[in-house]
């Protein structure tokens, strides 16, 4: 090889290494988060907050200065889910609106789903929170997934709803609502598309012909079939519901029910023959449980958004609620879809959802433990936010925190 | 009739002076110069006939003098089709040509039939071949306006023409195959439980083996008043009958193997090698395997096809031939045979036996020229077992098998479990035909007469449906009852035709051609279901110029509804009454169960459709040929259907104190009180001639001739193609917004105008094919393209008033438009302001709003496909073919719908045949 085709070589490989730009590779990111009160707490402390950012399993965590801001440094981009939340104190919450709170701790949460953070920024992404009154009642159990009985057919008649009273006093949850999302393929109404709005294909109550009293810690058990599911599905995913404290009546013969449990009053369903709980295996399956001195039954029924037939849903005024949470779909590649959330932010700023796309695994959505009185009473985890208060077991037993 | 019949006579009578002379043909092979025998030979437009004997020797007597057209077929040869003048008699010998890809001449697409008679494509035995056919379900992709692909065998294929509904049962149910002269019943068809208005019972046409066939004749215009017993339209299928060499043939693709052999031998000769008596005897074997798909082999079906015919001529007049055929089929489907088997499947066997004889005498008389005779007789045995596990569903399983009017303690499961449900159904027919064919002639003009009776008798003798074991039922609900089919009376039908050919040349080479008929059709004329029906048939052709012909149509065509429609199965309805499980385990379930019989569906009537059609032929220079026509099936009493409202009450109960049970189960209530009284609504299950069905269309047919250069010959052919539907059922709903508590004692029924909402579907489709044909290579290639530019589907619900409501003693109540603003009351009564102290629905909730009537329209999508045969000197032969030759399956969404479907899917398909003649 002569010199001058060495020095062309050279220059050839030279001039192709300075065609690479490292820049274009992936870089560590730095972003900035600000907390956002709404409009009349705006003068709350904001400090000292933890935002959490979470990836999968993942969680990166950062705590905001005085202006609320918490800077996240040399993180990969992708989409996190932000979120945060806090106690706020009875005290607290007067001091900044002026209303008086009494007996009552308040709740901070805000959340961002799978946002984009792909570059730095010095401008804070804003993050907004709600705040709401901690309930005393919560919906801390759904089990809306049914199971496979011993010939690997599905068995969906052991399906439960677990409320729980998470306060120290005691309760009377007669006269309370249940009222299941309606579950339409297309969502029939995103949440804002009618003003503080959720629709529901059922509502059952709890009956008020005597007073159905929860002790602290205590719980609720309401089943569509009080019978040992043990027995008859043979599974370790079914469980023993003889001690349940209200069963939904199957009026068509197709459900076993006890005689011996009182029956959940049911005031609207969608469906006009479906008289049991019609938690759909695989989701979604939001919840929500309400109180109100109104007559409920004459309460408006409307179509699908922009529909004039097919299935007609109760619309559900927000203000009524007490604890919602957000059950969604998963799906078997893309996961859940945030779209078809059913809720409002300021009932349940997350979501939650089972493993399987498709049902009968057996799993339970159940709300996480926080912490434990001195005298052995559980608190349940309820930060408005059911990506980060519950999870997803197959072995939990009822009334098993 | 008596009138008619002495005018004609006398008509005839009055033109006996003209001179009639005889026609004398003596057929032999070309190549080996052999008589060939039991060929056929036709004077047209006379329709005089003979069929040649043992010697090759035919004899057709008296055809007045004037100018014809002779045709002469036979089983694997090339017609002959010559023009006679005839003043004299006259001696012929004729020579045949065996069909063969070294002639110039090679049929592998649909011909169109001659003018002046139905409207129908005619599929030879080469386009058969071509097309690599295993069943006739395939031939039929050949019409126009058929979607090309590849047919199933692992599903049930059933007959549709000019319908692009697939529910539309009627037209299936009414879509005519005749095989060898006797139309496949399908009247002793009975199904166990309600109506359901996509069950169909058509003729399954896997049954018939292609190999088997030498023509098919897919009539869709008016069909001639011989055939009856059909709406839409009818299949001819005429089987091989005629000596042939040995013919082997194998075709295996992806999804199915097909094998056959078939001869066609002279019986009788003697050892001079001279013919005394004797005849032709044809037979073939054949059979088919098909897996769905050949990855997950969870379905198959499996068929046997064996059959014999036997030409003879008894004497020199009378030729008869008799055929006899059985063919089995097997469907499956289960699990994969590599995962675990959980003892679910299903599988179905089809038996058919038949017997067909088909007599033709030549008598030669005035009014008696031919006479000929069919006398079918078909038996099927039809089995199918289908196994699988009970599922809970919600947790209780209650086995109810009352199949009498109470209250009944029944037994109940709380887990799954593996059932079997049998039905056993044994469909009969017998079929006599005789009709005589004669002609007369007068000057210019020609007629043809056809009259003939038919009889046919349905009937079933199947045990019906069962359960392995009655206590484990498959179907442990309303519609799992048993139900025998033999208790169902069988059905007769008579019916009488009579039909004119008329022809006239009122110019050289121009004539006139109508085609006058009427056939009238009386169903169980001694019974309480009897049905009678008239239908009259025309078809006319005028020729014009010697290149522009005109033709149209006009005609009915009945369909008697045929055992299962006529005799539906018993209206079962259970109701809970008790639900009674406490933990100790002394519980106890009870159903009220209804149990309603219709005798027999009462006012059924014929499904009669209406043909309309207009066309135009055009014969271009240079031999191309263009027709086009347009046409109208109207159907306004199809089967479906009927509403017709029966309320009961029954009680709920919430324990069983008071009840007393016998030994059969059944509950006396007692002193037991309900804790609610159910008002149950439920109808009859009568069918009716409820559903209305338009189907119109532009069908086009382009012959543009050979291009010699590349020996290639170019067919065009289309449809534009609409079927419209709606039911004529009366429209009513549960009310709107019921309050919930009255949800099982719905206490009235609102009421809609009917035939406000329609179904539609739209097609147009264009087929071009390339069939380059080299003698001199004995191959042919065929391409064929085929657009799908429109197709188009719309559900058309229209908003609407509420008319009346039915009270639940069936009382009817009258809705006026100025009640709109008003309220119906639980007590079913209307009141104009809100009703104090009782609930209510507001009856502008009742209001039935529509608005999005939006027609779907599907993406333009193509499919081309490839066929290649070709003949290794005269003994063996292969033959290639790739359906979606370019594996375009591509994904488009449709004009209502962002989501991307798969398009084209499951037409990709590719496969090889081999035959042998020896």
């Amino acid at each position: 090889m002569t010199i001058k085709k060495k020095f062309l070589l050279l220059s050839a490989i030279l001039s192709l290494c300075s065609c690479v730009d490292f820049d274009d590779a992936t870089q560590p990111i730095s972003v900035k988060i600000q907390i956002q009160m709404p409009d009349g707490l705006k003068a709350a402390d904001i400090s000292g907050k933890t935002i959490s950012l979470s990836l999968g399993s993942q969680q990166i965590s950062a705590v905001t200065d005085g202006a609320g801001i918490a800077t996240f440094n040399n993180i990969v981009p992708d989409n996190y889910d932000i979120s945060t939340s806090w106690t706020m104190t009875a005290a607290v919450y007067a001091k900044l609106t002026g209303t008086h709170a009494e007996n009552a701790t308040y709740t901070v949460a805000g959340s961002l789903n799978t946002q984009t953070l792909a570059q730095t920024s010095e401008t804070p992404l804003t993050l907004p929170v709600t705040v709401a009154k901690d309930q005393q009642l919560l919906i801390n159990r759904v089990y809306y997934e049914g199971s496979k009985d011993l010939n690997n057919r599905n068995y969906i008649a052991g399906k439960y709803i677990e409320l729980y009273n998470n306060s120290g006093n005691a309760v009377d949850a007669a006269g309370l609502y249940l009222a299941l999302m309606e579950t339409e393929s297309t969502i029939a109404y995103t949440p804002g598309q009618v003003k503080d709005t959720v629709f529901a294909k059922q509502v059952f109550r709890i009956p008020t012909d005597t007073s159905v009293k929860i002790l602290p810690g205590g719980s609720l058990l309401l089943v569509n079939s009080a019978i040992d599911h043990t027995l008859t599905a043979q599974n370790s995913f079914e469980r023993n519901l003889l001690t349940a404290d209200f069963e939904a009546k199957d009026l068509q013969g197709r459900t076993t029910n006890n005689p011996d449990t009182p029956a959940l009053e049911l005031v609207f369903s969608t469906y006009s023959t479906l008289t049991y709980m019609n938690l759909v295996q695989g989701g979604p399956a939001s919840i929500v449980i309400f109180q109100t001195d109104e007559n409920v039954a004459r309460w408006p029924q409307v179509y699908a958004y922009g529909k004039t037939k097919g299935n007609m849903f109760m619309k559900i005024p927000t203000s009524a609620i007490i604890d919602g949470v957000e059950i969604l779909k998963n799906k078997a590649q893309t996961g859940p879809d945030i779209n078809t959330k059913r809720l409002f932010d300021y009932t349940d700023a997350g979501y939650t959802y089972c493993s399987s796309a498709s049902g009968y695994s057996g799993e339970t959505v159940a709300r996480k433990k926080a912490s434990e009185t001195s005298d052995g009473r559980v608190i349940l985890q309820d930060t408005n936010n059911s990506l980060n208060d519950f999870y997803t077991s197959t072995t939990l037993q009822i009334r098993e925190y | 009739m008596k009138r008619i019949l002495t005018l004609l006579l006398f008509f005839y009578l009055s033109h006996l002076t003209a001179t009639a002379h005889n026609i004398s043909i003596h057929l032999t092979e070309k190549a080996t110069g052999e008589p060939i025998i039991m060929a056929t030979c036709v004077v047209q437009p006379l329709g005089s006939y003979a069929v040649t004997d043992m010697e090759g020797n035919a004899k057709i007597k008296d055809i007045p003098q004037g100018r014809y057209e002779l045709q002469v077929s036979y089983v694997g040869f090339e017609p002959i089709k010559m023009v006679l003048n005839i003043n004299k008699d006259l001696s012929l010998k004729l020579k045949m040509v065996e069909s063969s890809l070294a002639l110039q001449e090679v049929t592998v697409v649909a011909r169109q039939n001659a003018a002046g008679t139905s409207t129908s494509s005619i599929v030879g035995r080469q386009a058969i071949d071509h097309l690599q056919a295993t069943s006739l379900a395939d031939v039929m992709q050949l019409v126009p306006g058929a979607i090309m692909g590849n047919a199933d065998m692992t599903s049930t294929q059933q007959l549709q023409l000019r319908e692009l509904s697939a529910n539309n049962i009627t037209n299936r149910f009414g879509a005519g195959i005749v095989m060898d002269g006797v139309p496949m019943s399908n009247n002793g068809q009975v199904a166990q439980g309600d109506f359901s208005s996509t069950t169909a019972f058509g003729t399954d046409m896997r049954q018939i083996a292609a190999d088997d066939i030498e023509e098919v004749e897919v009539i869709r215009g008016i069909p001639s008043a011989e055939y009856g017993d059909l709406t839409s339209g009818l299949v001819v299928v005429h089987s091989k009958i005629g000596v042939t060499p040995w013919q082997v043939k194998g075709k295996v693709n992806p999804g199915q193997t097909n094998y056959s052999l078939g001869k066609g031998l002279r019986l009788g000769t003697t050892a001079d090698g001279r013919q005394a008596r004797g005849g032709v005897l044809n037979f073939n074997v054949d059979y088919a395997q098909a897996w769905g798909d050949p990855r997950q082999k969870t379905r198959s079906f499996n068929r046997y096809n064996f059959s014999v015919g036997y030409g003879a001529d008894l004497t020199r007049r009378w030729h008869t031939d008799t055929k006899v055929r059985y063919s089995l089929g097997r469907d499956w489907s289960g699990n994969d045979p590599d995962a675990i088997s959980d003892g679910t499947e299903s599988k179905s066997t089809q038996q058919t036996f038949s017997l067909t004889h088909n007599g033709k005498l030549t008598l030669d008389r005035k009014l008696a020229r031919n006479v000929s005779y069919t006398v079918g007789l078909t038996l099927t045995a039809n089995k199918s077992r289908n196994t699988s596990f009970v599922g809970t569903g919600t947790g209780l399983i209650p086995i109810i098998t009352a199949t009498e009017t109470g209250y009944w303690s029944i037994p109940w499961k709380n887990s799954s479990y593996l059932a079997t449900g049998i039905n056993d159904s044994r469909p009969g027919n017998v079929y006599l035909k005789v009709s005589d064919a004669f002609y007369l002639k007068k000057g210019k003009t020609n007629q043809r007469f056809k009259v003939g009776a038919d009889y046919k008798y349905d009937w079933n003798a199947g045990k019906g449906y069962y359960n392995e074991d009655e206590q484990l039922p498959l179907r442990p609900n309303s519609d799992g009852r048993p139900r025998a089919f033999s208790d169902i009376p069988g059905l007769h039908q008579l019916a009488f035709y009579a039909e004119d050919n008329f022809s006239w040349q009122y110019a050289k080479n121009r004539n006139l051609r109508v085609q006058l008929g009427a056939r009238f059709t009386a169903m169980q004329p001694f019974d309480d279901v009897r049905t009678f029906a008239l239908s009259p048939r025309l078809n006319v052709s005028l020729e014009l110029t010697e290149w522009l012909s005109l033709r149209g149509g006009i005609g009915l065509n009945a369909k008697t509804p045929g055992l299962s429609y006529l005799y539906p199965d018993k209206h079962y309805t259970d109701r809970v009454a008790l639900n009674y499980m406490p933990q100790n385990g002394n519980g106890m379930l009870v159903y009220h169960t209804n149990v309603y019989e219709v005798a027999y569906s009462k006012d059924l009537k014929n499904a009669t459709t209406t043909k309309i059609e207009a066309g135009i032929d055009i014969r271009l220079p240079g031999d191309h040929k263009m027709s086009v026509l347009v046409y109208q099936d109207r159907t306004p009493d199809g089967f479906g259907n009927v509403t017709e409202y029966r309320t009961y009450t029954t009680g709920y109960f919430a324990t069983p104190a008071g009840m007393t049970v016998d030994n059969s189960g059944r509950v006396d209530i007692g002193s037991a009180i309900p804790t609610a009284t159910y008002m149950n609504w439920t109808t009859t299950g009568r069918v009716g001639n409820t559903n209305v069905s338009v189907n119109r269309g532009v069908e086009f047919d382009f012959d543009c001739g050979r291009i010699e250069a590349i020996n290639t010959a170019v067919y065009l052919s289309g449809a534009w193609q609409e079927s419209k539907s709606h039911s004529k059922n009366l429209v009513s709903t549960t009310p709107a917004k019921l309050p919930t508590a009255y949800a099982l004692q719905v206490p009235f029924k609102m009421v809609y105008p009917s035939e406000l909402d329609y179904s539609r579907y739209r097609r147009f489709v264009n087929t071009l094919r390339l069939v380059t044909n080299i003698p001199a290579l004995r191959m042919v290639a065929s391409f064929t393209g085929q657009v799908i530019w429109h197709n188009a589907t719309l559900s058309y619900l229209a908003s609407k008033n509420p008319v009346g409501w039915i009270t639940s003693d069936l009382a009817w109540h009258d809705l006026s438009s100025d009640m709109l603003g008003g309220y119906l009351g639980m007590d079913g009564n209307y009141y104009a302001t809100v009703p104090e102290g009782i609930d209510y629905v507001a009856i502008t909730d009742q209001v039935i709003k529509s608005n999005d009537n939006n027609t779907v329209k599907n993406p333009v999508t193509w499919n081309l496909s490839f066929r290649l045969t070709k003949e290794f000197g005269k003994t063996a032969g292969l033959s290639f073919y790739v359906n979606n030759a370019l594996f375009y399956e591509p994904f488009m969404s449709s004009s209502t719908t962002s989501t991307l479907t798969q398009r084209n899917t499951g037409t990709y398909s590719f496969g090889v045949e081999l035959f042998f003649k020896l």
